[in-house]
């Protein structure tokens, strides 16, 4: 075409132009960047440090006599949270429902909070015992739109690391119920609100409030018939969960031939004779409960694989790169040619040209098929 | 007679100085987004001033800067990409004309079809004159790898001009 440069021309001209108009932009006191918030990487790894030096905030919590209800609420300035367990004491084979709920008290009317798979995660202790479930989650960016001073509620998921030592925690098959039970004990429940303000990199509030119940042998404690709460009574307006399709998923297949997929990193090879210690059900039963990014529709195929991802790691200082997923066996649960894709911004896109429209997306997720963690899930335009 | 050592405050400036464009236009390779570019050079600086006190600065720093990018923008692809996310566009970075903004925008549509070592291959040895090993040294690959890469995003181009 006549008259359109070189791109890399092109590149070279702008990139300094660019670096020209930019510079590095020195902190007042040289130890925090104030322009726009420093980098993800960063933050993420402040919550590490500030989640493992939270104690329990001093919350104002009500302690009920049994039958319960217990609940616990701290707020800072933007946001409360409140924990209620309906019960204080259950036995063994009592479901436990503990409820999250989220409230926006800041000055504006609205607020748009930014966070990992969900607003709320959740954990559970067990008081003067070595018992635990919770950790690690993923730290997705989401967002959901809160309305001052109505709350929205998030219910109790699990979310951890299976283990076969019932001493220390709880085996693969209490991970798949999507019924929280616990064995006799006292227990704290906890939940923790780390969300942001203004973006994923934005103003961060990080509140935490525990319950802790008990459980016993024998015959269950009624249930209150109007309970009695100190905090507001949670008004479900908005989950920030999707509702996912409970329809049957598509039998199980395996990789059979190595394929890239459209993030060019990640490639999907067959499993050979590797055997998965979970099955598919409970791969996809995490698209169900909420643990895995999924798509608000059935999946396209449930494939065994082995997967690698180039771009997925850690580099240590000296600047030598792992992968964190090398031919790791995998439950790839796909989407393709969907209309549910939620793409992100992200800086310039290209100038519209026609009307917009809906853009087609595939999406992978990806289960750890020895541990039944969740992975993450990638999208990309439909291939 | 020597000239006494400058001052970690007096190196970090000086670095900050000399080094924003290879750094900034690294970063850019690899992200081709211009806010994003920005985030990443500015982390790797800012992670620099951290380190200032203990850092040796009889070594050039830009490779420590340029592999210190890289991880950056490893981790923000990756944590961005992963799981599904809804998050609004960041501002681009203050002081971009908006005719540099506009040109951008159609070029950063060329060169999107390029994988990150790709673009970088390619607009790295054009851009500052580096050689494949040090764009190697930077992205963490071999020579042959980024001449590889350099390649097919050669015939990438070509392909999408036509």
């Amino acid at each position: 075409m006549i008259g359109r440069r070189d791109p890399v021309d092109e590149w070279r001209d702008l990139s300094a132009r660019a670096a020209q108009a930019t510079g590095y932009r020195p902190a007042k006191d040289g130890s925090e960047r104030s322009s726009r918030g420093v980098g993800f990487g960063v933050v993420a790894a402040a919550i590490v440090v500030v989640l493992a030096g939270l104690a329990l905030r001093p919350a104002a919590t009500v302690t009920s006599s049994n039958p319960g209800p217990v609940v616990a609420s701290a707020a800072d300035a933007e946001f409360r949270l409140t924990l209620t367990t309906p019960k204080g004491t259950y036995t063994p084979q009592d479901a436990i429902e503990p409820v999250a709920s989220i409230t926006y008290v800041g000055p504006d009317q609205t607020a748009t909070i930014f966070h990992a798979t969900k607003p709320a995660q959740f954990r559970i202790e067990e008081v003067d015992g070595p018992r635990a479930m919770g950790g690690g989650t993923a730290q997705p960016c989401l967002s959901t739109a809160l309305v001052r001073g109505t709350p929205i509620d998030v219910a109790f998921g699990k979310g951890g690391s299976p283990t076969d030592d019932p001493s220390r925690g709880f085996d693969l098959a209490w991970y798949e119920d999507p019924v929280l039970r616990l064995p006799q004990g006292t227990w704290r429940i906890v939940a923790s609100l780390d969300v942001t303000l203004g973006g994923c990199s934005g103003e961060r509030h990080a509140l935490e409030v525990g319950n802790v119940i008990r459980v016993v042998s024998g015959v269950p404690a009624p249930t209150p018939s109007v309970p009695t709460l100190s905090a507001p009574q949670p008004t479900p307006l908005a989950t920030p969960t999707p509702t996912y399709p409970v329809s049957s998923p598509p039998a199980a297949t395996v990789v059979k031939t190595t394929r890239t997929l459209g993030d060019p990193h990640i490639t999907l090879y067959p499993p050979g004779n590797a055997v998965p210690s979970i099955s598919s059900d409970a791969a996809y039963k995490l698209c169900l409960n909420g643990v895995a990014g999924c798509l608000p529709q059935p999946p396209t195929a449930i494939e065994l694989a082995l997967v690698t991802d180039t771009a997925f790691g850690t580099t240590s200082s000296a600047g030598v790169d792992t992968l964190t997923l090398k031919k790791t066996l995998v439950w790839a649960i796909s989407w393709i040619g969907s209309s549910q894709c939620s793409f992100a911004g992200g800086g310039v896109g290209p100038r519209p040209t026609a009307p917009p429209v809906q853009p087609l997306c595939d999406a992978v997720a990806l289960v750890n098929a020895r541990t039944g963690d969740f992975i993450y899930t990638v999208q990309y335009a439909h291939q | 007679m020597t000239a006494p050592n400058p001052s970690p405050d007096d190196a970090f400036q000086r670095a900050a100085e000399e080094l924003w464009t290879p750094v900034f236009r690294f970063a850019l390779a690899l992200t081709n987004d211009l806010s994003d570019a920005d985030d990443v050079a500015q982390e790797a600086f800012l992670r620099l001033w951290r380190r200032r006190e203990s850092i040796d600065w009889s070594r050039p720093a830009l490779g420590w800067l340029l592999i210190t990018a890289r991880r950056i923008a490893m981790d923000r692809f990756r944590r961005l990409a992963r799981d599904l996310r809804l998050r609004a566009a960041p501002p681009l970075p203050a002081g971009l004309d908006a005719t540099t903004v506009e040109r951008f925008v159609d070029l950063r549509v060329q060169l999107v079809a390029l994988t990150p070592t790709e673009r970088t291959a390619i607009l790295m040895s054009t851009a500052q004159g580096w050689s494949n090993e040090e764009i190697g040294s930077a992205l963490g690959i071999s020579a042959g790898a980024v001449r590889a890469a350099a390649s097919r995003g050669r015939a990438k181009l070509t392909e999408g001009s036509r």
